[in-house]
């Protein structure tokens, strides 16, 4: 999520901050449960709950104090997140990039519909949706740290991007199976301009 | 195709190094991304035997290319092409042999100059021409004929000849040269007359030159080294049999040149000498006639 100019952690955090806003002004109990590597696989880390919009500024100081790094599977998170008994129910919202996620399935599986309702925020940063590079690479990858040598051609590009789409393809359809809302939001848009009306289109926030 | 300098083909060990430095530049361009698995579909490519392929891009191209170009140059390679062949011909070298041909020319002198104008000439002449080869001095002398030689096409035999002739006589017989060139004729060939001169002499007769009855081609040697004049000339009286005549030669020149001084009293040569003027100088030289 530290990958990309602006990263994608300045998108996940400012949404977070108008997700998580808007539960505390609508009187709902927010926890916040950052997804990681050390320290953030223990649940001490999470933010206890909150009510109440004054809650706000705990949100946001919280949130400003999480780094980013390291290499996260998604669906195991979703997966131990009954187990850690935190809740019997509830709005789960995932703001991820879902980089290295596996199959999705049986984590939704263990939350599901009615008692829990799960959206996905997917965040890709436009360079990772259409690269704009050719010629012959190194590729270090800034979360495992492995390095590879590919030739980048406009017809790798093609692939590159035809690939891409299938993957979001089988998420969306992943999701629609197990009724959770799913929605991808390019990293690049403003949050007031083009998320947020996303967001709205998606039924994840109403419009007042 | 030979190349003149073929040391110049090492330069194509360059275009492995161009390979290597472009294969190098690929290894070292890094691009840092989210997360390798996006590209993996692309092991296909680097596993399989399409991995191994040279990056051949433009710019590798056309770095090979001038190398090799450059490489080219610095072989200097030639192509012999053949000359269409050129009728057969009679050449008729004249030399001149006075004394104004010993003058100085830089480090060599000007018959040097005109034995070398005759030896490219020799040089140039194909195993069916005929060349004579004459003198004019005093008189007028015939050195070598390629007709008398026992190979009549070892035209290298008859450049030796060159080096047999003796410069420094007075007078200059061209008239008289063109006329025995004339008579050595091969009838049965186009002729061609070469004067190798360094014209310090008046033509005896302009018009009979300029009326010659075959082409008539001049050498000119030793030119750029006029810059000599007669700038000071007394003549007095010694006695009742006697005259003395004062001349002051001065040379201008930054060249040390040997010039021919000519004392002709009513149009009628009366002594002639060969004078040694150094660069920037001028020198004395008096003559005692006696009267008649």
């Amino acid at each position: 999520m530290a990958w990309g100019d602006p990263p994608k952690s300045d998108t996940a955090l400012a949404l977070a901050n108008l997700l998580g806003y808007l539960a505390l002004a609508h009187q709902d109990r927010l926890m916040v449960v950052p997804v990681g590597e050390a320290p953030y696989a223990d649940t001490r880390h999470s933010l206890r709950p909150l009510w109440g919009k004054g809650q706000a500024a705990m949100l946001n100081r919280y949130l400003q104090g999480l780094h980013f790094g390291g290499q996260v599977d998604i669906a195991r998170t979703l997966a131990g997140l009954k187990q850690r008994r935190l809740s019997q129910g509830g709005l789960v919202l995932v703001i991820s990039d879902l980089l290295g996620t596996q199959d999705l399935s049986r984590p939704l599986a263990a939350l599901p519909a009615p008692a829990w309702k799960v959206v996905f925020c997917h965040l890709l940063h436009p360079q990772e949706l259409s690269p704009q590079i050719n010629g012959h690479f190194e590729m270090l990858d800034i979360e495992t740290g492995q390095k590879k040598r590919y030739p980048v051609t406009a017809k790798v590009l093609e692939l590159y991007r035809q690939r891409l789409q299938a993957w979001r393809d089988q998420i969306a359809q992943t999701c629609e199976e197990r009724r959770v809302v799913y929605t991808m939001l390019p990293t690049s848009g403003s949050i007031a301009q083009e998320i947020l009306p996303e967001l709205q289109r998606a039924q994840v926030v109403r419009r007042l | 195709v030979t190349f003149l300098n073929p040391i110049g083909l090492a330069g194509l060990i360059g275009l492995p190094v161009i390979l290597a430095l472009h294969l190098l530049y690929r290894r070292k361009q890094r691009y840092v991304v989210s997360h390798l698995g996006l590209w993996s579909f692309l092991d296909a490519y680097t596993h399989g035997p399409r991995a191994r392929r040279l990056p051949l891009t433009w710019i590798l191209l056309l770095d090979l290319l001038i190398g090799a170009l450059l490489s080219l140059a610095w072989s200097r390679p030639s192509i012999a092409i053949a000359q269409p062949e050129r009728s057969p011909r009679h050449s008729v070298i004249l030399l001149d042999v006075s004394t104004s041909m010993r003058a100085t020319v830089g480090s060599t002198t000007r018959f040097a100059e005109a034995k070398a104008a005759a030896a490219a000439l020799l040089r140039d002449s194909t195993p069916r021409d005929v060349v004579t080869l004459l003198t004019f001095g005093q008189q007028a002398r015939l050195i070598a004929d390629s007709r008398a030689e026992a190979d009549q096409t070892d035209f290298v035999r008859l450049a030796g000849w060159l080096d047999q002739i003796q410069v420094g006589e007075t007078g200059h017989a061209l008239a008289e040269a063109l006329a025995m060139g004339q008579a050595a004729l091969d009838p049965g060939l186009p002729a061609e007359y070469h004067v190798i001169t360094d014209g310090g002499f008046p033509l005896p007769d302009p018009d009979a030159i300029s009326q010659f009855a075959y082409p008539l081609r001049w050498h000119w040697v030793g030119r750029e080294a006029d810059n000599q004049a007669v700038v000071d000339l007394n003549a007095a009286p010694q006695g009742a049999n006697q005259m003395q005549v004062f001349a002051r030669l001065a040379n201008f020149g930054s060249q040390a040149v040997i010039r021919e001084a000519v004392l002709a009293v009513d149009g009628q040569v009366i002594n002639q000498v060969a004078i040694d003027l150094p660069a920037g100088s001028s020198v004395p030289h008096v003559w005692q006639i006696p009267l008649r």
